[in-house]
């Protein structure tokens, strides 16, 4: 993974964390929306311009690619280098909150 | 049936880039009187009679060609969000305001990607005004500079390097004017967050 990659995601913002963690299993961007605000009791909401512009940033990037289409909606899934930020960030968050008292 | 003409009304408008959010506000009050937006041009909105109804009115700029603009409108649609129409790639969509959080009024849930389709936005257009400036306007200043000093063409060499002066003043106004408004948006987005 090169540097500049790094420095842009990792810290990642609350949007893009949820949106990569999603598609670890392939979705389009609505139902990422939706199982977002599941997951966060509609504390976390991704609109749509803000929803569309991420994933083509992302798939633009490589973190995420293209799988397949369903009746004209773009399905994604995560790729190697995508899970590999990923995991950067969720190691990040663990010890942000081991520090601050978590576990 | 036969009232057709006098239900359609024409209006003269223009709105410059950056004021989107002032173009969205005035879609949106037009409603509200029981016009509903119907196209445009970018100098003259089309309406049409309706029933009064508050409508949130978005304008996005997504810089997709049209024919890959399906994936797009579907995830808006999802959304809640009916399509219009696109204009030089500004696409312009509604929906009903009753009931809407404020964040599902929206098309941007983060600062970052809301500036991003701005700057996309601005920066789109005056890059080509840059690239036709230096293509066109200041090889022209120039010639005509040196015809002018030579005086051999006469009137007609002051006539055009004074045109051209003069579009030169216009487009340097037209770009630090779309720069300010920019960093003018930045600034607002980034105090309300």
């Amino acid at each position: 993974m090169n540097d500049k990659l790094r420095r842009v995601y990792v810290p990642m913002t609350e949007t893009g964390f949820y949106i990569l963690f999603c598609l670890r299993s392939e979705m389009h961007g609505y139902s990422i929306g939706q199982r977002v605000k599941e997951m966060t009791d509609g504390e976390v909401t991704i609109s749509a311009g803000t929803m569309y512009g991420t994933l083509s940033k992302m798939e633009k990037d490589g973190l995420i690619r293209f799988s397949r289409e369903e009746e004209k909606r773009k399905l994604y899934i995560i790729t190697e280098l995508g899970e590999e930020i990923l995991s950067l960030e969720i190691n990040r968050i663990k010890r942000l909150y081991k520090n601050i008292g978590g576990i | 049936m036969g009232g057709k003409l006098t239900t359609i009304r024409r209006v003269h408008k223009y709105f410059l880039l950056y004021e989107y959010e002032k173009e969205e506000q005035y879609l949106a009050k037009m409603h509200a009187n029981g016009w509903r937006f119907v196209d445009t041009n970018g100098f003259l909105y089309t309406f049409e009679k309706c029933e009064p109804e508050q409508v949130v009115y978005r304008i996005d700029f997504s810089g997709l060609a049209p024919e890959n603009r399906d994936d797009y409108n579907a995830m808006f649609r999802d959304y809640g969000w009916e399509y219009l129409l696109s204009v030089q790639s500004h696409s312009y969509f509604r929906r009903p305001a009753e009931g809407l959080s404020a964040e599902e009024q929206d098309l941007f849930s983060d600062t970052e990607t809301r500036l991003g389709i701005v700057r996309r936005m601005i920066f789109a257009k005056v890059g080509l005004l840059v690239f036709l400036l230096i293509l066109i306007i200041v090889p022209n200043i120039l010639r005509f500079t040196g015809i002018v000093r030579k005086g051999s063409e006469g009137k007609w060499g002051v006539t055009m390097l004074i045109t051209y002066s003069l579009l030169l003043l216009i487009y340097i106004c037209y770009i630090s004017h779309a720069i300010r408004g920019y960093y003018r948006l930045k600034k607002k987005y980034q105090s309300t967050q």
